[in-house]
C-alpha cells in the first residue's frame, strides 16, 4: 500500500507517446522502490546451469502468483535450499524483464516459516557442518589470556554492544567495533561483508555477540556461509548470542562461545581478573609466610636469648654463690687462723717463758757447773802451786804407784819438770784416817 | 600479546615461584626470604600498573562501499 501510495503521489503525465523499453524502464524505477517481504509456498523450481534459481511463489489462499529469481551469489549465501511447497518468506523488489515483458521478483533473501521448517533446516545443516568437521574441539583455538585488540561485530543500535562494552572491564582494549545486522536472514551479508573487513585488521580476538531471539530471529547465526567464515577465522573467535534451546550454529563453530554479550565481555577481561586475583593472592602468602616466619625466627631468637640469659643467671647465681661459700670459707678460715695466731701467740708466750725459764735454770746450772768446773778446773789448782804427777803419762795418785829412782814428771802451770825420786815417805795419820 | 602483557604473564609465573618457595620451603633463610620479598614488591607493583584501571579505545571499523 506505502509504495502504490508513493507512486499515485508522483503520477508521471506526458502527452508524448514514449518507447516500450523507455515505458518499462520507468516501471522499473518505480517498483523498485517498493521494497517488501512477501510470504507464499515455493513451485516449480529450476535451478540453471549458471547457478541462479527460478521459481514461483503461490498464494496459498488465492493461488495468484509471481516468478522468483535468485542469484547464485545470494542463494549461495542464504543457505537454503529451495524446495518444492516450501512455505517461505522472500525479501526484494520487482522488475520487468524487457525481452520478455515478465515481471520477476529478484530475491534478496529467503526466510524458512513456521518453527518446524527452521528446525529441520537447522538440523540438516548442522549434520553437514558436523560432517565436515567445522565443529571439532580439536579445530578450536584457545582465546588469548590478555587480549589487547578485540574486533566486535554486532548492531551498533542493540543493547548488546552496551551490554558488552560495560562488562568489558578497563584493561586498555583496544576495541575495533563494525555495525552489523543481526537480525533476521538480512543479517548474514552484512555480517559476513563485517568478517572479510575484520579480516584485514590486525586482531588478537573477533567477537560477534547479540542479544537473546527466537530461533527465526537467529536464522543469521544458522547461515552455512557464515559460520564457514567463522570458522576460518584467521584468529581466535568467541560469540555471544543470546539463545534458547538450540545453539546458533556460528557459536558452534566459534573457539568459544557464550550465551549473552555480557559473558563473552567477561570472558576477555577474566585473564586480566584471575592475574589481579593472582596478584592479590601471591602478594598475600609472600608477606605473610615472610612475616610469619620473621615472627617465629624473633620469638626462636627470644627463647634463645632467654635461655642464654638464664643460663648465665644460673652461671651468675652459681659463681654468687660459690662466692658465699668461699667468703665464708675464707672468714671462717680467718677465724681459725686468728684463733691460731692468738693460739700460737699465747702457746708461744708460754713456750718462751717456759724455754725462759729453762733456759734461766740451765744457765744456772751451767753457771753452777761451770762454778764447779771453775772450781775443780786443775789449771786453777795448778796456779795455786799444785802439780800433777806422771810416770809413763799415767797420773800418780799414790806413792804406792811409784818407786825410788823413778823418773817422773811433775806437770805445773806453766810447765813440765822431769825429776828422779830419791826418797818415799808414807804419810801415817792419813792412814789412819782412812 | 603486548609486551606490557607479556610481562604480566612472566610477573605471575615469577610471582607463582616465589609464592611456591614459600609455601613449601621447611627451614627458611631470613637473608634469601628477603630476596625473594624484595623481587616480589618489584614484579607486584609492576603486575598493579599493569592491571589498574586503564580505558578502553573504541574504533567504528566503516565498511568500504565496493567491500564483497
Amino acid at each position: 500500500m506505502m509504495a502504490y501510495e508513493r507512486a499515485k503521489q508522483s503520477q508521471i503525465f506526458s502527452s508524448k507517446p514514449v518507447s516500450v523499453s523507455d515505458y518499462i524502464s520507468i516501471l522499473n524505477q518505480l517498483i523498485s522502490r517498493v521494497n517488501l517481504k512477501v510470504i507464499g509456498e515455493v513451485s516449480g523450481v529450476k535451478v540453471a546451469s549458471s547457478g541462479h534459481v527460478y521459481f514461483s511463489l503461490k498464494d496459498s489462499k488465492t493461488g495468484d502468483i509471481i516468478n522468483c529469481a535468485i542469484w547464485r551469489s545470494i542463494y549461495n549465501m542464504c543457505g537454503i535450499k529451495i524446495e518444492e511447497g516450501m512455505e517461505v518468506v522472500l525479501s526484494g523488489s520487482a522488475d520487468i524483464y524487457k525481452p520478455r515483458g515478465t515481471l520477476t521478483f529478484k530475491v534478496k533473501t529467503i526466510e524458512l516459516v513456521g518453527e518446524g521448517a527452521l528446525r529441520k533446516a537447522y538440523e540438516e545443516l548442522k549434520k553437514k557442518l558436523e560432517k565436515k568437521g567445522l565443529f571439532d574441539e580439536q579445530r578450536k583455538r584457545k582465546i588469548p589470556y590478555y587480549p589487547h585488540r578485540i574486533g566486535v561485530i554486532t548492531s551498533k543500535k542493540g543493547a548488546a554492544i552496551h551490554d558488552f562494552i560495560n562488562n568489558l572491564g578497563k584493561f586498555g582494549f583496544k576495541v575495533l567495533v563494525c555495525d552489523s545486522r543481526v537480525e533476521g536472514q538480512e543479517a548474514v551479508e552484512d555480517l559476513i561483508k563485517s568478517i572479510k573487513i575484520m579480516k584485514k585488521k590486525s586482531l588478537d580476538v573477533l567477537v560477534i555477540v547479540r542479544g537473546g531471539g527466537s530461533l527465526q530471529s537467529l536464522m543469521a547465526f544458522d547461515n552455512e556461509m557464515l559460520v564457514t567464515e567463522i570458522a576460518k577465522f584467521p584468529v581466535p573467535v568467541i560469540t555471544g548470542i543470546g539463545h534458547h534451546e538450540d545453539i546458533p550454529l556460528a557459536s558452534l563453530a566459534s573457539d568459544a562461545f557464550e550465551s549473552t554479550p555480557t559473558a563473552a565481555a567477561h570472558r576477555l577481561s577474566c585473564g586480566f581478573q584471575e592475574a589481579k586475583e593472582k596478584n592479590r593472592k601471591y602478594e598475600k602468602i609472600i608477606f605473610e609466610n615472610y612475616r610469619d616466619i620473621f615472627r617465629e625466627k624473633i620469638e626462636k631468637f627470644t627463647l634463645k636469648e632467654e635461655i642464654i640469659k638464664n643460663f648465665f643467671k644460673n652461671i651468675f647465681e652459681e659463681y654468687r654463690r660459690s662466692e658465699e661459700k668461699i667468703k665464708k670459707s675464707i672468714n671462717l678460715a680467718t677465724y681459725f687462723v686468728k684463733e691460731g695466731e692468738k693460739r700460737i701467740n699465747r702457746d708461744a708466750k708460754n713456750i718462751f717463758s717456759f724455754f725462759s725459764r729453762g733456759v734461766r735454770e740451765n744457765e744456772n746450772k751451767i753457771k753452777r757447773v761451770s762454778n764447779i768446773i771453775y772450781l775443780n778446773n786443775p789449771q786453777k789448782q795448778l796456779r795455786l802451786g799444785y802439780a800433777i804427777i806422771k810416770k809413763d803419762k799415767k797420773i800418780v795418785k799414790s806413792i804406792e804407784e811409784i818407786k825410788e829412782g823413778d823418773i817422773i814428771r811433775a806437770t805445773l802451770f806453766d810447765g813440765e819438770v822431769d825429776s828422779q825420786i830419791k826418797n818415799i815417805k808414807e804419810k801415817k795419820h792419813d792412814k789412819r784416817k782412812q | 600479546m603486548t609486551k606490557e602483557n607479556n610481562n604480566l604473564t612472566n610477573n605471575l609465573k615469577k610471582l607463582s615461584e616465589i609464592a611456591q618457595w614459600f609455601e613449601e620451603c621447611e627451614e627458611i633463610d631470613l637473608e634469601e626470604g628477603l630476596k625473594k620479598v624484595k623481587n616480589a614488591t618489584k614484579l607486584i607493583k609492576e603486575s598493579k600498573e599493569r592491571l589498574k584501571e586503564i580505558e578502553n579505545e573504541f574504533e567504528e571499523v566503516k565498511k568500504e562501499l565496493d567491500e564483497e
